[in-house]
């Protein structure tokens, strides 16, 4: 809502709202239906296509080629699919965290059924990262000096690294 | 980038860290047929793991060579919400303030709140109390309690080595016996703490 504020208060320039994450997969339907603002709902299935979609969406030259996907399930409004998606490369990616330190997700999902918690729902089962792929993002993480692990059952690890 | 933590946006220093991508996402208009990379805004207002899930998108997005990531809403072609809940919406839809409110009465320290974690039923939200005093007792905590809400994790302070846990809840709160209330994750506590160690 604050975000798209930003385009009613003027200046002409129409900013593309999109929303992502635990909500936008959990209640994809009505959270489009409830906030008109949104531009594109994406569940944790459709981030690979973000790319493509969101320039699609913007009607920029070379969305087809950078979108993996079909145009159609790149042109919906609401792109949520399973919650249960197998992991994706995580070793290049625009650190957000502060430049020592970063999270490591070593796991996914959870198979608990515990009556307050709806996680289960919208995270999938659980599965374990591939010991391959995590090491290829411990490794890139090894200049920093904090690695905190991450999934749905460890809520943070903190590591302090000390390779050389 | 720009995180909001729910009331007021926060900057961060993540140019620095996006170095390596941004000098490929330069080389890459060309390949997109030079055409000028649109500016991507984003707004992480999520767990650890949705944190994650957030850096991965942004590469993405620098990788397509389609786009660029700016710290400016306003400047922003498009902004990314990557959330678990809409924090000030659901706050003033549900009456979260006012938990807040007795949750500050008693010292404690409401940090997040997450539609995402809550039972299927009419239960909407979940409230993870930081209780910034260890002495929490069990009526102050079923004291945050209302029908509709679930108080799930209490913590005291804790050193930054055991920050690991710092969502198992103290031992005299009253839902010390839910061993899952340790699986909130409380993000901005637990930067708060690094920062305070720092």
């Amino acid at each position: 809502v604050e975000a798209a504020s930003l385009n009613a208060a003027g200046g002409g320039k129409k900013r593309q709202i999109v929303v992502t994450g635990c909500l936008a997969q959990r209640y994809g339907d009505s959270l489009a239906a409830d906030l008109p603002e949104a531009d594109l709902v994406v569940g944790f299935e459709a981030y690979a296509n973000l790319p493509g979609a969101l320039a699609q969406r913007l009607g920029m030259a070379g969305a087809s080629a950078s979108s993996g996907a079909s145009s159609s399930s790149t042109s919906s409004r609401v792109q949520v699919g399973s919650a249960t998606v197998p992991f994706r490369p995580e070793a290049e990616r625009h650190r957000l965290t502060p430049r020592h330190t970063a999270y490591l997700r070593v796991a996914e999902g959870c198979d608990h059924k515990c009556t307050f918690c709806a996680i289960p729902g919208f995270r999938g089962k659980f599965r374990s990262k591939p010991w391959d792929a995590l090491l290829v993002s411990a490794l890139l993480a090894c200049s920093l000096r904090m690695v905190a692990c991450v999934c749905m059952r460890v809520c943070v690890c903190v590591l302090s690294t000390a390779c050389s | 980038v720009t995180i909001f933590d729910g009331r007021s946006p926060r900057r961060r220093g993540a140019a620095a860290a996006a170095a390596p991508l941004a000098a490929a996402a330069a080389d890459a208009p060309e390949a997109a047929g030079a055409a000028q990379p649109k500016k991507v805004s984003f707004v992480s207002l999520g767990c650890p793991k949705n944190v994650v899930d957030g850096e991965v998108m942004l590469g993405d997005l620098e990788r397509s060579g389609l786009f660029e990531v700016t710290a400016d809403h306003e400047a922003a072609d498009a902004i990314v919400i990557n959330t678990c809940a809409f924090v000030e919406v659901r706050q003033a839809e549900q009456g979260v303030s006012g938990v807040h409110a007795r949750a500050d009465a008693h010292a404690c320290a409401c940090r997040r709140v997450c539609v995402a974690r809550t039972t299927p039923s009419d239960v909407v939200c979940d409230v993870a109390a930081v209780c910034r005093t260890p002495s929490l007792s069990r009526s102050r905590c079923a004291g945050l309690v209302g029908p509709r809400w679930l108080v799930s994790a209490c913590a005291a302070p804790v050193p930054c080595a055991a920050v690991s846990w710092v969502l198992c809840c103290a031992p005299s709160c009253f839902f010390s016996g839910l061993t899952h209330c340790r699986v909130v994750p409380c993000l901005r506590a637990v930067r708060q703490l690094w920062r305070r160690r720092a």
